[in-house]
């Protein structure tokens, strides 16, 4: 049967095996990698899905990546961190692009675990002639009177927790 | 940890390059942690100058990792012998910039002064990492003074400095680093942007945020 147009080439030496179990784990290029067909997110999008020839480990193009097992469209992530990067707070930005607070505060912390594996990366056997370093005073706190109300709610006799039959 | 906290950032002037930063309760206390990381992120056997404010905790910490028992020869008088004391190696350099205020907490004077190792005076700043503090202060709202947007959690003020960190040395071009480009006809015309890190060769071109956080990273541990 013949092929119904071309058919579509990708690049398969950039994508390396994620299992750290495998041997060739991380090893880009090594001809183990297969296409393994594509899966359709929620969305409609598609992405490809591929096969370690090794280990028979299946993987997805996003997987390495922030954006793995994410609903929401890439675009949107990129801007909330943009925004994070920017100078607008964790509650600004769940505002403008209406998510959740912990939906942002999620995509944060997927982007400093990336980040801090690039970092690792990247940032070694620098040269450098002279250091500066100081110090900034910042300050963490929670809110103090929801820790107050939680408190409060502990103590015996406050009706917390509320009974069962109520609501 | 709660309340007041610190965060301690070493710097490379030439670059302007983030190296590490470290968080605690004190200053005193991250200053260890900081020399630490920043020294494993460095070349082998590089001695750079290292800069820092009148705090002595600094000065402590680089001796406390670079340092030889000096031991002194018997004099031959009576009396108990000198006894031996531990001294930085003299390959480490550190400078400090101390300002001096006066009751009412305003800077009457800067003393620049080699604590450690021969330090050209005029070498001695700390004007590029204070200006860095400002941009930190400027473009992370939890870092802005005088808001109510601060760190409420001690993870996501270290998630933010953790993206904060690669995005300024990979993603924003730092006007400071700009140099002169020609055009066809050897006319210096434009100006080439750069990052932090393309100034110390880590890499070859500006990322975007979305390369820095789609790229695929396979570190074996």
């Amino acid at each position: 049967m013949a092929l119904k147009g071309r058919r579509p080439q990708y690049n398969l030496e950039h994508e390396a095996c994620p299992n750290e179990q495998c041997s060739l784990y991380g090893k880009g290029g090594k001809g183990n990698i297969v296409s393994n067909g594509t899966i359709t997110t929620l969305h409609g999008g598609k992405r490809r899905k591929f096969l370690c020839k090794v280990c028979r480990h299946s993987f997805c193009s996003r997987s390495g990546t922030i954006f793995y097992d994410l609903r929401t469209s890439e675009e949107k992530v990129i801007l909330a961190l943009k925004l994070l990067v920017k100078g607008m707070p964790l509650r600004g930005v769940a505002e403008v692009l209406e998510v959740k607070l912990d939906t942002v505060r999620h995509w944060l912390r997927l982007a400093a675990a990336q980040s801090k594996k690039v970092n690792e990366l990247l940032l070694k056997e620098l040269k450098v002639s002279q250091i500066e370093m100081d110090a900034l005073w910042t300050f963490v706190k929670k809110n103090a009177l929801r820790e107050r109300a939680t408190l409060w709610r502990e103590k015996p006799g406050s009706g917390f927790p509320l009974p069962k039959n109520i609501g | 940890m709660e309340g007041e906290t610190w965060i301690g950032i070493s710097f490379a002037k030439e670059y302007r390059l983030m190296i590490a930063f470290m968080i605690d309760s004190t200053e005193s206390s991250l200053c260890e942690p900081l020399v630490a990381e920043t020294e494993g992120r460095l070349a082998q056997g590089s001695w750079p100058v290292w800069v820092s404010d009148g705090m002595d905790s600094y000065g402590d910490a680089l001796k406390k990792r670079h340092c030889i028992l000096k031991t002194y020869p018997r004099t031959g008088r009576r009396g108990r012998p000198r006894r031996p004391k531990l001294v930085a190696c003299p390959e480490v350099r550190y400078g400090q910039v101390v300002k001096q205020r006066d009751e009412r907490h305003r800077i009457i004077a800067v003393v620049k002064q080699s604590v450690y190792g021969e330090v050209p005076l005029k070498t001695i700043s700390t004007v590029y990492i204070e200006r860095h503090n400002l941009t930190l202060r400027h473009e992370n709202r939890r870092l802005t003074r005088k808001t109510i947007a601060f760190s409420k959690r001690n993870e996501g003020l270290r998630s933010q400095m953790t993206m904060y960190q690669s995005y300024y040395n990979l993603v924003r071009a730092h006007r400071g680093l700009k140099v002169r480009i020609s055009d066809q006809h050897n006319r210096l015309r434009a100006w080439q942007y750069r990052t932090p890190a393309v100034a110390a060769g880590i890499t070859d071109h500006i990322w975007s945020l979305k390369e820095l956080m789609t790229t695929k990273i396979y570190i074996n541990h």
